[in-house]
């Protein structure tokens, strides 16, 4: 089994030398402070939450445009863990957030919503995951964005070792002013405790990198 | 979709997520109401208190080694080893993926309940199969 996951591995890495969003942590365990990011050429989105349950966060998101200076958006959200399913060596779950804020992702500044919903699988094996969010008002949608991610461990490692995942992300965004991007990222997840980041470049050449650590 | 649809999705979801909740804390309040009363005036046949007497049961072992459900990534786990340590009973803690179960060392003298134990494991978002005898 080992052997034929190193093999798997070494075609997806393969895959990633002939070739080049978003990941979070909604709510995490009870009295945890959360800090994470997404961060692309053409669009960043990074939060801070702290879980007063762990099915209950509160969290500020800072939405950035970095081609485009003046186009951001920061709002509160509370963060729910709708629903888990925690079985013997499987872990399910449905997030859910709903925001508040301002943004200046349109053409002018907007009192504005955030929204996202999320569900993830895993083992120790695989993960998948597939989330859709959105910054919107009353008149039009500023941003919206789905990911689909499917991961892959090439080794499984104990509690305290280095941790690795190889994952492929599929993201389409869609901007007010048209500027969609739809891309394919294959991923390096690596994390150490409670310190994770990814570093990944799309097929089309766009350099992504992604971060979490809770404390 | 249109935007109105969105976020009425969106509500319905946070207002499911709501009355989940609300059942699920309805339930403890059932279960502290039923450990207070009176349990002589009325007739145990159609209940018994096996699962209060387990959840009051003082385990009188230094180390524990806890059965955990949804334990699969060692950066998730992070916060039942955190929560564990914080308390004053708890000595050490250890985890292991391989076998999902988690040790804990407790103090000489010490000992925590299996309640307060499925408290902390369940804050930590997992599930508490038990005490490995």
């Amino acid at each position: 089994m080992k052997y034929s996951k190193i093999n798997l591995a070494l075609l997806f890495f393969t895959s990633l030398l002939l070739c080049s969003k978003s990941f979070s942590h909604p709510v995490s365990f009870k009295g945890s402070k959360g800090l994470m990011g997404y961060q692309s050429p053409f669009v960043s989105h990074n939060q801070l939450n702290y879980s007063f349950k762990h099915w209950f966060a509160a969290g500020i998101h800072h939405i950035q445009r970095p081609n485009m200076n003046s186009r951001s958006a920061t709002f509160a959200s509370a963060n729910f863990l709708l629903k888990r399913w925690n079985g013997k060596g499987l872990q399910a779950n449905i997030y859910s957030v709903i925001g508040a804020g301002h943004s200046e992702l349109g053409p002018d500044a907007r009192t504005s919503g955030f929204g996202l919903v999320q569900f993830d699988i895993e083992n120790r094996d695989y993960y998948f995951l597939v989330k859709h969010q959105l910054v919107a008002n009353s008149e039009r949608t500023d941003f919206s964005q789905s990911v689909v991610r499917l991961g892959i461990s090439p080794y499984v490692e104990s509690y305290d070792g280095i941790h690795s995942w190889l994952i492929l992300e599929w993201q389409s965004s869609n901007f007010f002013d048209g500027e969609d991007l739809t891309d394919l990222t294959p991923f390096l997840r690596i994390f150490y405790k409670n310190l994770l980041f990814e570093i990944g470049q799309s097929f089309d050449g766009i350099t992504k990198f992604n971060y979490i650590t809770h404390f | 979709m249109t935007i109105n649809k969105k976020i009425g999705l969106i509500l319905s979801l946070l207002l499911f997520c709501s009355v989940a909740q609300s059942k699920e804390m309805d339930m403890s309040k059932k279960e502290m109401k039923h450990k207070n009363h009176d349990h002589k005036k009325h007739d145990h046949k159609k209940h018994d208190h096996k699962d209060q007497k387990a959840s009051l049961k003082k385990t009188g072992k230094d180390k524990l080694t806890l059965k955990v459900k949804g334990m699969v990534c060692a950066f998730c786990a992070q916060g039942i080893e955190k929560n564990f340590n914080k308390q004053k009973q708890v000595k050490s803690t250890k985890v292991n993926l391989d076998n999902m179960e988690v040790t804990i060392k407790l103090h000489p003298g010490k000992s925590l309940s299996e309640k307060k134990i499925k408290k902390i494991v369940t804050d930590a978002g997992f599930g508490f199969d038990g005490i490995k005898e």
